[in-house]
C-alpha cells in the first residue's frame, strides 16, 4: 500500500510555502519506504497524476479555515462546502481535481487534507514567526496523519 | 440586433490569472469594448536584483507553474549569455527535451481542460467524463507524458531541480529516456483521437479573421523553440538583441500589464505565430494534422491558435523522439554526481529568448563582477498578445451584435481563451515613479 504526501504551495510567498517546508522536515525522518513525498509546487493538474499513483494520500497546503496562524486542520474533501467559481490552470479547484480523479476511478482509497492556517502570504522566503514556532509539532502531526491513513 | 448590451465578464474563467471583458452597447452603438488585465503586478524583476547567478532561474521559475521550465530555460540562457558560458551539445538536447515536455503538457492542458469544454457547451472538464470519457482519458495520458518527459530531465515537472548555469546537476538514466521514447512513439493514437474530436467540434470555433503581424523565433535547422533569431511576418528577420525596440512595451489605461506593438498597432505570438512563420519545418505527423484541418500559413483567425497547438503537440512528440534518438545514439557522456559546471564569473549582460507555450519569452540580465544581478527585464508572451486581443475584440464585437448577450459573452471569452493567456505571468513590470519626496 503506497501513501503519498503531496505538498502544494509557493516557498516565495511566505507561509504559502508551509507545505514544501513540512515535506522537507518529513524527508529527515525515518518514514516507511511506502510513503512517497512529493512537492508539486503550484501543482494544478499535476495533482491528478500524483493521485493516480497512490493508494492513500495526504495533501498538505496552507489553508485559510479561520484558525489562528500555525493551527492545523485535518479534513476530508467532502467536509468542504465551498466551491471556487474561478477555474484557471493555476487556480484550478483542488476539490474539482479530486472529484475528477474519483470519477476516473484513479483516486486513492482515502484522501485527507492537512491544512495549516497561514499568517502572512506576502512575497518573501521566510515563514512567519507563528508558523516557525510550531514547525516541529506540525511535522509530528503530519507524519502521524500519513501513518494513520 | 441587440439594441443594448451590457457585458461585464469579471475574471474570465479557464484562463490563468485575472482579466475582465467589458462591452457596453447602447442603441446599437458600441460605447465600450475592453479587455482589462487586472491581476496584481508581481515585481519579479525587482526580486532578481542582487541575486547570485546560481539563483536567478530558481526565482523566475516561480513566475508560473504551467511554464516554469520555460522561465528556467530563458533565465539560464540569459545568464549563460551574460557570463559567456557554453553548453555542450548533450546539455542543449536535454534542455530542449525538458522544454518540449513542458510545452506538450501545457498545450494538452489548454486544449483538453480549458478550451474543449467551450466546444461541447460545458463549464469545465468534469461533465465531459459523462459524454467523452475516452477522450478525457486520452487528454490525461498525453498531459502526463509531457510531464514525465520534463521530470526525467529536470528532476520534477515544475520548478526544475537539475537545471544549472552551464548544464545539469544530474543526468537522466538512458533506460528512462528509452522508455519515454516508447511512450512517445505509441502516443500517435492519442494525438489522432484528440484531432478527431477537435475536428468533429471545430464548427463550434467562431469564424473570425483579422489581419495582424506574427512574431516568433525562427531557426535555419529546425522549427524554433529553444533558440533562433526573431522573425516578423511583416518585416522578416529581426535581431534578438533589438528586442526592446521590437516589443515596444507601453503602459495603457485599464491594464496592469504592459502592451506591445511592432509594425502595426498589435502583433500576435504563440503557436499560431510559430506555425505561420515556420510551418514548413514541422515534422510529417504535425503537417498531417495541419492538413486535416486545412490549416495553412498565413492564418489570421486567432481561434485557430487552438488547432495550431494541436499541430505543435504532434511536432513536439516527433521532435522529442529525434532528440532522444540523438542522445541515445551517442550514449550519454557521464558526469559526476551532483555535478556543478564551472562558471567564470565576470560582469556582463545577456538575453535569453525562447519559444514557450504562449509565444516568445525574453529574459535580459545584467551582472556585476561578483556575479550578482544589477538589472533584469522579462518580456512575457501573454503581454505581447494583450493588444492583439483588444483589437480583435474591437473588430469582432460590431459583427456579432445580432446575437444574444450570452452568446456575445461566450464568443469573446472563447477569443481570450484561444490565446491561452497566462495573465499572472504577464503582470510583472508596471513602472512606478514616485514624484517628490
Amino acid at each position: 500500500m503506497s501513501t503519498a504526501v503531496i505538498a502544494l504551495g509557493n516557498p516565495l510567498r511566505g507561509d504559502d510555502g508551509i507545505g514544501p517546508v513540512l515535506l522537507e522536515r518529513l524527508r529527515e525522518r525515518d518514514l516507511s519506504p511506502a510513503v512517497e513525498l512529493r512537492d508539486l509546487g503550484d501543482g494544478g493538474f499535476d495533482v491528478l497524476h500524483a493521485l493516480a499513483d497512490a493508494d492513500r494520500a495526504v495533501i498538505v497546503d496552507a489553508v485559510r479555515f479561520g484558525g489562528d496562524p500555525g493551527e492545523y486542520a485535518v479534513f476530508e474533501p467532502n467536509d468542504v462546502a465551498a466551491v471556487v467559481e474561478s477555474r484557471g490552470s493555476h487556480d484550478s479547484d483542488l476539490f474539482e481535481l479530486l472529484e475528477l480523479a474519483a470519477a476516473r476511478g484513479e483516486s486513492p482509497e482515502r484522501v485527507v487534507l492537512f491544512g495549516v492556517q497561514p499568517g502572512d502570504v506576502r512575497d518573501g522566503e521566510q515563514l512567519s514567526a507563528s508558523l516557525r514556532a510550531v514547525l516541529p509539532e506540525l511535522a509530528d502531526a503530519l507524519a502521524e496523519t500519513a501513518r494513520g491513513l | 440586433m441587440s439594441e443594448t448590451i451590457d457585458i461585464e465578464s469579471e475574471y474570465v474563467t479557464r484562463v490563468e490569472g485575472h482579466g475582465n471583458i467589458v462591452v457596453n452597447v447602447t442603441d446599437g452603438d458600441v460605447e465600450t469594448c475592453e479587455w482589462n488585465v487586472v491581476e496584481s503586478p508581481r515585481f519579479f524583476e525587482s526580486m532578481l536584483v542582487d541575486r547570485d547567478y546560481t539563483e536567478a532561474h530558481h526565482v523566475t521559475a516561480r513566475i508560473c507553474a504551467i511554464c516554469s521550465i520555460s522561465h528556467t530555460t530563458a533565465s539560464l540562457k540569459a545568464t549563460e549569455a551574460a557570463l559567456g558560458v557554453e553548453l555542450s551539445p548533450q546539455d542543449e538536447r536535454l534542455r530542449k527535451l525538458a522544454l518540449y515536455g513542458e510545452t506538450l503538457q501545457s498545450h494538452v492542458l489548454h486544449l483538453g481542460y480549458l478550451a474543449l469544454p467551450d466546444l461541447v457547451g460545458k463549464q469545465s472538464v468534469l461533465p465531459l467524463l459523462d459524454s467523452h470519457e475516452e477522450e478525457v482519458e486520452t487528454v490525461v495520458r498525453l498531459h502526463r507524458l509531457g510531464n514525465d518527459l520534463t521530470e526525467a530531465v529536470a528532476g520534477r515537472s515544475v520548478h526544475a531541480q537539475r537545471h544549472l548555469p552551464g548544464g545539469f546537476s544530474k543526468l537522466p538514466e538512458e533506460d528512462e529516456l528509452d522508455a519515454l521514447r516508447d511512450r512517445l512513439e505509441s502516443s500517435w493514437g492519442d494525438v489522432e483521437a484528440v484531432a478527431d474530436l477537435l475536428l468533429e467540434l471545430s464548427g463550434e470555433l467562431p469564424e473570425f479573421e483579422r489581419e495582424t503581424e506574427f512574431i516568433s523565433l525562427t531557426h535555419p535547422d529546425e522549427y524554433a523553440f529553444y533558440d533562433g533569431t526573431l522573425y516578423s511576418s511583416d518585416t522578416g528577420e529581426l535581431d534578438v538583441s533589438d528586442y526592446r525596440d521590437i516589443v515596444n512595451e507601453a503602459v495603457v489605461e485599464g491594464s496592469t500589464a504592459k502592451y506591445t506593438a511592432h509594425n502595426r498597432d498589435s502583433y500576435m505570438v504563440g503557436a499560431l505565430a510559430r506555425f505561420n512563420n515556420n510551418a514548413e519545418q514541422l515534422g510529417p505527423m504535425a503537417t498531417a494534422v495541419a492538413d486535416r484541418f486545412g490549416l495553412e500559413p498565413v492564418c489570421h483567425s486567432p481561434y485557430l491558435n487552438n488547432v495550431a497547438q494541436l499541430v505543435e503537440i504532434a511536432h513536439l512528440i516527433e521532435a522529442s523522439i529525434t532528440e532522444i534518438d540523438a542522445l541515445l545514439a551517442d550514449g550519454l557522456d557521464p558526469q559526476s554526481e551532483y555535478h556543478t559546471p564551472e562558471v567564470d564569473v565576470a560582469a556582463g549582460s545577456g538575453i535569453g529568448a525562447v519559444e514557450v507555450p504562449r509565444g516568445v519569452l525574453f529574459h535580459d540580465y545584467t551582472y556585476d563582477d561578483a556575479g550578482e544581478i544589477t538589472d533584469a527585464n522579462c518580456v512575457i508572451p501573454t503581454n505581447q498578445n494583450h493588444a492583439n486581443i483588444q483589437l480583435d475584440m474591437e473588430a469582432l464585437v460590431p459583427t456579432i451584435l445580432d446575437r444574444s448577450e450570452d452568446e456575445i459573452e461566450l464568443t469573446l471569452e472563447m477569443l481570450v481563451r484561444a490565446y491561452d493567456p497566462c495573465i499572472s505571468c504577464s503582470t510583472h513590470y508596471l513602472d512606478v515613479e514616485f514624484v517628490g519626496e
